[in-house]
C-alpha cells in the first residue's frame, strides 16, 4: 500500500503536483494517464524519493525505495558496460543473486554487447528485466510499451497480469490507452499537477470514449488553415 | 572548417571548467603550475618521469581513437578535413608534455610523442559490438568500464613490469605497479548516475564499506601478483613493495570517498588537488580521511 497525502511539488516557480492524495492498494494495478508535462514522470520520481516533495508518502514497506522497482521513461545506461553486467549491477544492489541469467533472459536480449549500443525498445526492456530480476513488491512502470515490439508488448502485459496475482502494486503510465485497459484495476487521470478522475475498470470503455471526445474538441482542421 | 571545430571544442572545455567554479584563466594558471611541477619531477626522475608523461599521452591519445566519436566525425567533414581535425587534435593534447620533454632534452621520447600522436590520428578502435571481456564480470561497474577503457595502457605497463623483472630492474617493476594502481584509482572519476544510487538497498555507511572493500579487492587483483613476483626477484627491496601495497590501501578508499563527496557531479579541480596532496604524503590521508568520510557519509544520504 502507498498513500499520498496532499503531496505537492514545484520546480522553482512551477507547481507540477498539486496537492495529490491517494491511496494505492496493494495488489492492484494503477494505469496514470495524462498529457505531456501534466506531472506523471514527477509524481513517480516523488514516490520512488528520487525528488523531494512537500505532503506525505506512507507505505507499509520499509523502507519502501528498497521495495519499488523503478522503470524510468528514459533508462540510462553508462557505456562500455554490456546488458548482462547492468542487470547483475541492479541485483546485487539490492542483494539479490541471479543465476542462470542466460533462462531467465525472456526479450532474448544480446547481454553481452554493451548496453549503451541498444535500440530504444531493447535499452527499455534490459531495464525492466534488471526491475523484475529485483524482485520487488511494488513496481512503477514509468511508460514501460514505449518503443518496444508487437511480441514484447504482449509479453509485457501478460507479466504485468502475473505480477498482480502475485500481490504486487503496479503504477504504470502509457499513452496507449489499450495497454492500461487490459492490465489495470482503476485508471487515474492526471491534470494540471492534479488528479482529476479516477475510473475503475468497467467504466474504462465509457472512459476512453469521453478522452477521445475531449481531445478532438481541439480543432485539428487548423493545422492545414490557409495562411493568407 | 578545421578552425570552427577546435573554436568549438575550445567552447565546450570552457564551460567544462566553469562547471567546477574556477575561472578559465585560473584553470589555465593551475594547468601551468602543474606543467611547471612536472618540469620539476622531470628533473629528478628523468628515466621514470619520461615513461610516465609518454604513458599518459598514449592513454588520452587512445581515449581520443574511439569509433563512435570518429564515425561522427567522418560523417560530418570531408575526409581531408577530418585528418586534419584528428591531427590538430592529437598535437594539441601532447603539446604542454612535448614543451617539457624538448626542455629537458629528451629527443628520443619526443619524437616517440610525435610518431604516436600522427598514427593514433588515422586510427580509430571499436567499441560497441562484442564486449571486451574483464575479469570483473559482475562488480563493481567502475572496474569494468575503466578496464574497457585501459586495457592498452595495462598492456603497456605489463609488459614493461616484465622487462624490469628480465633486466633486474626492480625500481622500474614497482613504477609500473604504482602506475596500475593509479588508473585504477582514475576509475572512481566516473560518476555514478543517482538511479544507480538510488537503487542501492544499503545505507550510506555500508555502500561506502562496499565500494571500498570491493574497490581494494579489484585493485590487488591487478597489483598483487606483480608485487608477491616482485618479492620473490627482489626480496631484498620488500620494504619498497610495501609501501606501494600501503599507498593502494589508503589512496583507494580515499579516492572513492572524494567521488562520493563530489557525487553526482564528477571529481573535479578540488578534489584532485587533495588527491595529489596526499599522493604526494600519503600519512595526510589519515588525518584528511575522516573528514571526507563524514562529508560523503552526509551526501550519499540523500540518496539511499
Amino acid at each position: 500500500m502507498i498513500e499520498l497525502t496532499n503531496l505537492s511539488k514545484s520546480f522553482g516557480q512551477h507547481r507540477v503536483l498539486r496537492q495529490i492524495s491517494y491511496t494505492f492498494a496493494t495488489g492492484k494495478a494503477y494505469g496514470i494517464v495524462g498529457e505531456n508535462g501534466a506531472g506523471k514522470t514527477t509524481l513517480f520520481r516523488c514516490i520512488a524519493g528520487l525528488e523531494s516533495a512537500e505532503g506525505g508518502i506512507k507505505s507499509d514497506l520499509r523502507p519502501l525505495k528498497n521495495n519499488l522497482g523503478y522503470l524510468t521513461a528514459d533508462p540510462y545506461f553508462l557505456a562500455k558496460l554490456t546488458g548482462e553486467e547492468y542487470i547483475y549491477l541492479m541485483t546485487d544492489a539490492r542483494g539479490k543473486k541471479i543465476r542462470n541469467l542466460n533462462e531467465r533472459n525472456i526479450f532474448d536480449l544480446p547481454l553481452r554487447e554493451y548496453a549503451s549500443s541498444y535500440s530504444t525498445g531493447m535499452k527499455k526492456k534490459l531495464a525492466l528485466t534488471a526491475t523484475l530480476l529485483q524482485d520487488n513488491s511494488c513496481y512503477i512502470l514509468d511508460e514501460p510499451f514505449n518503443g518496444i515490439d508487437l511480441q514484447s508488448s504482449v509479453i509485457l502485459t501478460e507479466i504485468i497480469l502475473r505480477l498482480k496475482g502475485m500481490g504486487k502494486t503496479i503504477l504504470i503510465s502509457s499513452h496507449i490507452f489499450s495497454t492500461l485497459k487490459d492490465t489495470c484495476d482503476d485508471i487515474l487521470l492526471l491534470e494540471a499537477g492534479g488528479i482529476s478522475q479516477s475510473v475503475s475498470s468497467d467504466a474504462f470503455d465509457h472512459f476512453e470514449e469521453e478522452m477521445k471526445e475531449r481531445i478532438l474538441k481541439k480543432d485539428i482542421d487548423k493545422l492545414w488553415q490557409q495562411d493568407f | 572548417m578545421v578552425s570552427n571545430y577546435l573554436k568549438l571544442q575550445y567552447r565546450l572545455l570552457s564551460r567544462h571548467i566553469k562547471d567546477t567554479g574556477l575561472p578559465v584563466v585560473a584553470a589555465f594558471l593551475l594547468l601551468l603550475a602543474l606543467g611547471y611541477a612536472v618540469y620539476h619531477a622531470l628533473a629528478q626522475y628523468p628515466i621514470f618521469g619520461c615513461y610516465a608523461i609518454v604513458l599518459g599521452n598514449f592513454q588520452m591519445l587512445f581515449l581520443l581513437t574511439e569509433k563512435n566519436r570518429n564515425d561522427f566525425l567522418k560523417n560530418t567533414f570531408r575526409k581531408i578535413d577530418f585528418h586534419k581535425i584528428r591531427l590538430w587534435e592529437n598535437s594539441l593534447l601532447i603539446s604542454p608534455s612535448l614543451v617539457i620533454l624538448l626542455l629537458h632534452d629528451q629527443w628520443w621520447y619526443v619524437c616517440l610523442l610525435a610518431v604516436l600522436s600522427i598514427v593514433f590520428a588515422f586510427l580509430s578502435f571499436r567499441t560497441f559490438g562484442r564486449s571486451i571481456p574483464t575479469p570483473f564480470t559482475k562488480q563493481p561497474f567502475e572496474f569494468i568500464i575503466g578496464f574497457r577503457r585501459s586495457y592498452l595502457l595495462l598492456l603497456v605497463l605489463y609488459v614493461l613490469a616484465g622487462i624490469g623483472f628480465y633486466v633486474g630492474n626492480p625500481n622500474l617493476v614497482l613504477f609500473c605497479v604504482a602506475c596500475i594502481a593509479l588508473t585504477c584509482i582514475c576509475y572512481y572519476q566516473l560518476p555514478e548516475p543517482i538511479f544507480y544510487l538510488w537503487n542501492d538497498h544499503h545505507t550510506a555507511k555500508g555502500f561506502l564499506m562496499r565500494k571500498f572493500g570491493r574497490g581494494i579487492l579489484h585493485c590487488l587483483l591487478l597489483t598483487l601478483p606483480l608485487l608477491l613476483i616482485f618479492v620473490l626477484f627482489f626480496p631484498a627491496d620488500w620494504f619498497n613493495a610495501g609501501i606501494v601495497l600501503a599507498g593502494i590501501l589508503l589512496l583507494l578508499p580515499f579516492a572513492i570517498t572524494l567521488k562520493y563527496v563530489a557525487s553526482p557531479r564528477e571529481i573535479n579541480f578540488p578534489e584532485v588537488f587533495v588527491l595529489i596532496l596526499c599522493f604526494s604524503f600519503y600519512p595526510l590521508i589519515l588525518a584528511l580521511l575522516p573528514f571526507y568520510y563524514i562529508k560523503a557519509i552526509s551526501n550519499l544520504k540523500n540518496h539511499l
